[in-house]
């Protein structure tokens, strides 16, 4: 079975004389299966999560050693548009992905660009947006937004998506229990869905529910393995 | 002496639903205390009225027993030390350490005194590898601790921190925990935004609670 991420030997640096972001990452994640990353803060997480969803090297430049595959194909190959049909990434500060002056809009982007029916656009945003509890605000611009709820419109975002792939960089930090609870809910059904999920956090029980944990530590793995096992 | 105090503070954004009403209350000089509060209801927002960024609709805000409105920006930063909640929005010097030193190049240190002082806390917030690093190449949790290192440089009398915990590992959680209790100590007062509850009961003496327009007192 062909991997759905695999990362052979990676190793990263922002500036070519720069400090090294990542070294030497080799792991592989199969179809279904949900990575939790854990690690101090400047351990080289979100600069993976970037590279998972091929913004390195295809808008972000540095020196990138080794090979990142989506579903056996190199991410250097890939086009952008080519993996954004795979991946979606929830970034972990969501004003850098709202751009639109509706959250209306952003819901619907996605599906918009991946030229799915107009109806099944309004399904997609009234499910997730029911989903979410967004319902009241979708008529608001996202910049009139907290920043928990930026994040949860991020995260409505890119269900609508629907791609095989997410990856969620701390998407939690900024919400109350309640939301938190409910993102976290959302998660364990896509799981059962089949998707294949990638979350950083910063709070290790959220990761109890991953099927492996990799942990970083100065950019490099520290350990990987089952949740309880590693950390 | 009352440092602080809100007297039936009303605000609405331009064409927007009113966020909170009648909102009252009063900080003491070296007082900690934790504003928590659902998503979406107002607790930025009030962060920036209490520090005079954004001006209330109905009511008073009171710094030093004097209009917030009679002060200057500066001469309220000269005073209180913000964090916003999204660490890149104060970020824009090139390298850390200057980031750190702006603030007392500023106020007529030397730049050698300013920088030794950057390089100090730096240091101290275990940042001392990212000195001439650009900072928005830092990561969050790093460009969280070198705003909270540059709010620190100026030595305010009291500090609005808006959820200073995002983005910080464990470790470095405890950090910033006991910096804020060190800081308690030597009567500089806080007001911590924030959902992380376990945070807020170990570095707070109380909670202002905002929900539906209106506030609430809990003893922690």
């Amino acid at each position: 079975m062909i991997p759905v991420i695999e990362m052979r030997q990676v190793s990263f640096h922002y500036q070519a004389d720069g400090r090294r972001i990542l070294t030497d990452l080799t792991f592989s994640l199969a179809p279904g299966e949900m990575l939790g990353i854990y690690g101090p803060s400047g351990s080289g997480k979100s600069t993976l999560c970037l590279m998972l969803c091929g913004i390195i090297p295809h808008s972000i430049t540095g020196v990138m050693d080794g090979e990142v595959r989506l579903f056996g194909e190199s991410t250097r190959e890939l086009s952008p548009a080519q993996i954004a049909r795979r991946v979606g990434i929830v970034f972990q500060n969501p004003e850098t992905q709202l751009f639109l002056p509706r959250l209306r809009s952003e819901l619907a982007f996605a599906p918009e660009n991946l030229c799915r029916p107009r109806p099944e656009i309004r399904q997609r945003v009234a499910e997730v947006s029911e989903l979410l509890q967004l319902d009241g605000l979708l008529a608001a611009s996202p910049n009139e937004l907290s920043g928990g709820q930026q994040q949860i419109a991020v995260i409505a975002s890119v269900l609508s998506q629907d791609p095989a792939v997410f990856v969620l960089d701390e998407v939690t930090a900024m919400l109350d229990e309640a939301n938190a609870s409910n993102i976290l809910a959302i998660i364990d059904l896509l799981r059962r869905q089949g998707k294949t999920i990638v979350m950083v956090d910063h709070h290790l029980p959220n990761l109890s529910r991953a099927d492996k944990l990799l942990v970083l530590a100065d950019g490099r793995i520290k350990s990987f393995g089952r949740p309880g096992q590693t950390d | 002496m009352t440092f602080l105090a809100l007297e039936r503070v009303g605000f609405a954004y331009r064409g927007k639903n009113r966020l909170f009403n009648a909102v009252s209350f009063a900080v003491r000089t070296g007082d900690t205390i934790a504003l928590m509060g659902p998503n979406g209801s107002g607790k930025t927002t009030l962060g920036k009225i209490m520090v005079g960024i954004l001006p209330v609709t109905e009511g008073t805000v009171r710094l030093e027993e004097k209009a917030i409105g009679d002060f200057r920006l500066s001469e309220i930063g000269r005073r209180i030390g913000y964090v916003f909640q999204s660490p890149a929005k104060q970020l824009f010097c090139g390298t850390a350490t200057e980031e750190v030193s702006f603030g007392l190049i500023y106020r007529g240190w030397t730049v050698a005194a300013a920088t030794e002082r950057a390089r100090e806390l730096l240091d101290f917030f275990e940042l001392g590898h990212c000195a001439q690093e650009f900072p928005l190449n830092l990561s969050r949790g790093e460009q969280q601790r070198l705003v909270i290192a540059a709010a620190l440089a100026l030595e305010p009398k009291f500090l609005v921190l808006d959820e200073p915990t995002t983005g910080l590992d464990d470790a470095r959680k405890r950090q910033l925990a006991e910096t804020l209790l060190r800081l308690k100590a030597s009567e500089v007062g806080y007001i911590l935004i924030s959902h992380d509850a376990d945070f807020c009961r170990e570095c707070t003496e109380r909670t202002l609670f905002l929900q539906e327009g209106g506030v609430r007192w809990r003893e922690n």
